[in-house]
């Protein structure tokens, strides 16, 4: 079933890499918010506890609720465009994002051998890393840069649950760190920009040199 | 260790297909830009002998009978695929091909392409065929000189690699309403032979014409030069063999 | 081969070619129904093809031998290619092994006899048309070889019937495996066949793309050929996408043909879906949009290899 779920992981990534709207990364991100609190219920099913299930239902409010709906109001109050205009050309995008994902899996297979690791939710969640990170270094608008943090943020989660048996704490400090990323990143640093900046560019930021 | 040869094989038939692909359109574009459609300059005097249909036809031929009958072409192939690679290589599936269901096909293809022209000729009697001018998109005067050209038919294929390739267009826009003459100008540079051949090359020959200035000095120079380099010569020979 | 087996390779292309523009028609039905319309009839595309045999046939003043026998060609290589498919249970006329390249590049060869005898006819309205489809057909071809290729890499098999044969839908994995196959293939027949959201098969005229435009200046006895052997090709993806699903190891063989039935009826019915819905893509992003297929093949091959 983990593998499974990775898979549609990895499917919502490369949609992520060939998409030109806005509106399509908030709905990635709701659906990998679903796949996993799914991933994390899937246990359940087996040792029922109930402290158990306030981890999941805090990742679906989050995830999939809370974080969608404030990134949806800013791209209606600062009237930002629904386009994204591609840095590198899309083609190339997708190309390298191809090939990350195969040397990934294969080096994951060939830490498979050695460590007890599964393979693909492993590989799954370090793509989703890189994809997030090329997400922030290819594209211009910094409402997808933070998308694109998210990402990265799934994709640490996704890799971590495997190994979760050793470090569970961590993995579950960690994950709540999306609220922090909402709550102080975005909605002040952002709130200030606009009054002072119009246009949300990264290029913008440039003025804030001396 | 798992066998990796079958995914090889799949890796190298999807680089072949993509390659085939690229061939298609490489010989469409040219075939068609050379011999279909109307000319584009008139040209005075042209003259083919019989000998220049006779060499092409030989190859084209011997295109086609390889096509019908590869079976004593593929044995040549046969006999380096069967060699393995790598270990646990050499899968038996290719080598058993049966090359007689080939030719039975494309005898089969010919057979049918017969017959199917012969009932269209038929209808073709019956119903009548002309000839009249193709449809212009409206535009009225229709010349040879609208005809798809070679650089727009690989336009778009080009536009898609045009990081590797190079590829950039030179064109000036026209100023005023009624254009006069222009030019325009397409180009893509041969990214290994500019990029690394070339100046490696470059690089190679600058150091040897240091070298050669010694053969228009002293020619006691040039012996001892010549004595060195044959000593080092059979040195390497000595010491390998 | 006994006269058993002949006898339904000959009844699975007759099927074939008799039933490809119903297919056609089914969409057609379908696409009315989901606009409202009460639409045409679901054997029209049979009174078309009857009708285009009575005209007369024209072709463009510039033009040679080759717009005279490119229709025959693409016909007879449509006919050739649909006897190399598995029709449900039954073992097509010409299978042996390694036919899975001798498939992709019999097709191949209508193609080529198609773009050629596009850019024949000297309007630069066909040019662009072959132009669009030599490029998309580079980006298209290894989407067949990766998907279909790698249900066949796992066994060594190279004949379209085995790898077909050999797919058993038991464990999860799998079943993930063949699903995402599916969503590939589905992607190459609307790009190989011209449907949205690459081509619209609607418009015949201003708003062409790229398969009608080629066929533009074609009429009678041409036209038909060329309309009839586009209606058997649409049919040949719609069985390779089908033949995934179809369930080889239930044991009658009536429920399997009504299975099999089911499963073609589907696709029509998402095929209709999709043009309904979906807008035609801008021409540049095409290409992209094939490299998408061909990344879900890389995926799931990885996938499909590490887990075994």
């Amino acid at each position: 079933m983990q593998n499974v779920l990775s898979i549609i992981f990895c499917l919502s990534l490369f949609y992520l890499a060939v998409t030109s709207r806005v509106k399509t990364y908030v709905t990635v991100l709701q659906l990998q918010g679903i796949i996993l609190t799914v991933l994390l219920l899937y246990p359940l099913i087996e040792h029922f506890s109930v402290p158990a299930l306030i981890l999941p239902a805090t990742l679906f409010i989050v995830k999939v609720y809370l974080i969608p709906k404030y990134i949806k109001k800013i791209l209606l109050d600062l009237d930002i465009k629904r386009i994204i205009e591609p840095t590198i050309q899309q083609f190339s995008f997708l190309l390298l994002v191809i090939f990350t994902m195969t040397v990934i899996f294969v080096a994951s297979n060939i830490l498979s051998k050695s460590t007890g690791i599964e393979t693909i939710p492993f590989a799954s969640g370090f793509s989703a890393v890189a994809v997030g990170m090329f997400i922030i270094i290819f594209r211009k608008k910094l409402i997808i840069h933070v998308a694109g943090f998210l990402v990265l943020e799934n994709g640490i989660f996704l890799f971590g649950s495997t190994i979760a048996s050793k470090l569970p704490m961590m993995i579950e400090l960690g994950s709540l760190l999306d609220i922090f990323v909402v709550v102080f990143l975005m909605g002040i640093a952002l709130n200030k920009i606009s009054s002072t900046l119009s246009g949300f560019e990264v290029t913008a930021l440039r003025r804030l040199k001396d | 260790m798992k066998n990796y040869y079958p995914l090889l094989m799949l890796i190298s038939t999807v680089g072949l297909a993509f390659v085939g692909g690229l061939a298609v359109a490489c010989f469409t574009k040219i075939n068609s830009i050379m011999f279909l459609g109307d000319e584009r300059k008139e040209v005075k005097h042209f003259h083919v002998s019989v000998y220049d249909y006779l060499s092409l036809g030989i190859f084209a031929l011997l295109c086609a009978g390889i096509g019908f009958y590869p079976q004593p072409f593929v044995r040549v192939i046969n006999d380096v695929a069967g060699k393995s690679f790598m270990p646990g290589s050499s899968s038996p599936a290719l080598l058993n091909i049966n090359w007689f269901y080939i030719s039975l096909i494309f005898l089969a293809i010919a057979a049918g392409f017969i017959l199917i022209y012969l009932c269209k000729l038929g209808i073709n009697k019956k119903y009548g065929r002309k000839i009249s001018p193709a449809w212009g998109c409206g535009y009225e005067r229709l010349n040879p000189r609208m005809q798809y050209t070679a650089s727009s038919f690989a336009d778009q294929l080009n536009t898609i690699a045009k990081t590797v390739l190079g590829y950039h267009k030179k064109i000036k826009p026209p100023a005023e309403i009624f254009p006069a003459k222009n030019r325009f100008e397409s180009h893509a540079d041969d990214f290994v032979d500019s990029k690394i051949i070339l100046p490696l090359f470059k690089r190679i020959d600058t150091f040897i014409s240091r070298l050669e200035l010694l053969s228009y000095s002293d020619i006691r120079y040039y012996v001892a030069f010549i004595l060195v380099v044959i000593s080092i010569y059979s040195l390497i020979g000595f010491l390998w063999i | 081969m006994d006269i058993n087996t002949l006898l339904q390779g000959i009844i699975a292309l007759l099927a074939i070619l008799l039933l490809a523009p119903l297919f056609a028609g089914v969409i057609n039905k379908q696409k009315a129904i989901f606009t409202g319309r009460i639409g045409a009839p679901v054997v029209q595309p049979y009174y078309e093809l009857k009708r285009l045999l009575r005209k007369e046939t024209i072709n463009a003043g510039s033009s040679s031998f080759i717009s005279d026998i490119s229709p025959a060609v693409n016909l007879i290589a449509m006919v050739v290619a649909a006897a190399m498919l598995p029709v449900g249970f039954m073992k097509p006329l010409i299978s042996f092994e390694g036919d899975i390249i001798l498939f992709a590049y019999v097709l191949g060869l209508a193609r080529f006899f198609q773009i050629l005898a596009a850019m024949d006819i000297g309007s630069s309205f066909e040019g662009m048309g072959a132009s669009r489809e030599a490029t998309f057909a580079v980006f298209a071809e290894p989407i067949f070889f990766f998907t279909i290729g790698s249900v066949a890499f796992a066994d060594n098999l190279t004949s379209i019937y085995d790898i077909y044969h050999s797919i058993k839908l038991n464990n999860v994995t799998y079943i993930v495996f063949i699903v995402v196959c599916s969503i590939s293939v589905l992607i190459l027949a609307v790009t190989e066949c011209s449907r949205m959201p690459i081509d619209d098969p609607n418009t015949h005229l201003e708003l062409t793309m790229i398969h009608e435009v080629m066929i533009l200046d074609n009429s009678g006895v041409d036209l038909f050929l060329y309309q009839y052997s586009s209606y058997v090709k649409l049919c040949i993806y719609a069985i390779v996408e089908a033949s995934l699903f179809y369930p080889f190891a239930v044991q009658n063989s009536y429920v399997a043909v009504i299975i099999f039935l089911v499963v073609i009826a589907a696709l029509a019915t998402t095929l209709a879906v999709v043009e309904t819905v979906t807008a035609r893509f801008k021409l540049k992003f095409v290409p992209q949009y094939l490299l998408f297929a061909t990344a879900i093949g890389v995926l799931n091959l990885l996938i499909y290899t590490f887990t075994k």
